[in-house]
């Protein structure tokens, strides 16, 4: 095939495209009854038309979640943390191990929701998320259990969990 | 000289850092409530609601200040107990139980509720 050929058969190609992107503007001008909004895209590659769908979940609503300015933020308290020294908080309060730090990070790393972060003064660390008095979660982190307090519609639970049922917790907590 | 016996009418008050201040919620974290051994108030012992201020600033410069009432906490099933030191008279202490020393689980969270915070910078 000599080049002159090639460029007939291109040139017909792209006819062809066109006759194919006018009929489907034809068919979506057409379809007025449809309430879906439309894409409409000029070049055939990139024909298909996509609902702008609008979330309706309020889950989709906490700015916390998936949050990676908030886990950066959290890192960088945690980060701090490792800095207090001993009576940081005027009544003895004891620094911080550095594995109890790096404990929490992790911990924080695997959770779809960021809480807050908090040292006590026993040398632990205290994560926490609230919507409101009846509806709580706090976690203390201490190098051998991760300590849960949790009341949800006014219904309490104590006792510790493991980093997989705190995950699950959370998530439940914001379904 | 002061009653061994803290009043349930008393006030008591804590001093809370930046590190445990809830700037979300404008509140202390209930994490100021979790100390080694028992939580350390001062009771007010008489005095004013300023004067108790005054010498808790002192001490340190907290971001806050919060007072409970005594009863509220006995209410919880803690203890508090007057436990003086040579640099503070009125020094007093926060504890889970006759048991434990400790308060964990909601013990801290309700006494955060049950108080008000009368200081913050």
């Amino acid at each position: 095939m000599n080049r002159k050929t090639r460029n007939k058969i291109s040139t017909t190609r792209s006819n062809y495209g066109d006759v194919f992107v006018l009929a489907a503007l034809s068919f979506i001008a057409a379809d007025s009854t449809s309430n879906s909004p439309k894409i409409l895209n000029t070049s055939v590659e990139q024909s298909v038309n996509l609902p702008l769908a609008t979330p309706t979940s309020t889950r989709f609503n906490n700015a916390n979640r998936y949050s990676l300015d908030k886990l950066r933020s959290n890192k960088k308290i945690l980060k701090n943390l490792a800095n207090l020294k001993s009576n940081w908080n005027g009544y003895n309060g004891e620094p911080i191990d550095k594995s109890i730090i790096e404990k929490t990070e992790h911990l924080i790393s695997e959770l779809d929701f960021q809480p807050q972060v908090f040292p006590t003064g026993r040398g632990t660390i205290q994560i926490e998320y609230f919507k409101d008095d009846n509806n709580l979660i706090e976690v203390e982190i201490s190098e051998g259990e991760q300590f849960m307090y949790k009341i949800e519609d006014g219904s309490e639970f104590e006792g510790d969990v493991s980093v997989e049922e705190l995950s699950e917790i959370i998530s439940n907590f914001y379904a | 000289m002061l009653e061994d016996e803290v009043g349930d009418r008393e006030f008591l008050f804590r001093g809370i850092v930046i590190n445990s201040w809830d700037f979300e919620n404008d509140r202390p974290s209930s994490a100021t409530f979790k100390d080694s051994k028992g939580v350390s108030v001062d009771r007010d012992g008489g005095r004013t609601e300023e004067d108790c201020i005054n010498h808790l600033k002192k001490v340190k410069d907290f971001h806050a200040i919060c007072k409970v009432l005594t009863m509220d906490v006995r209410e919880l099933n803690a203890l508090v107990l007057y436990k003086p030191i040579s640099e503070n008279i009125y020094h007093s202490e926060i504890h889970d139980s006759t048991e434990r020393i400790t308060l964990r689980g909601k013990k801290p969270n309700r006494i955060r509720e049950r108080s008000l915070v009368v200081y913050k910078k």
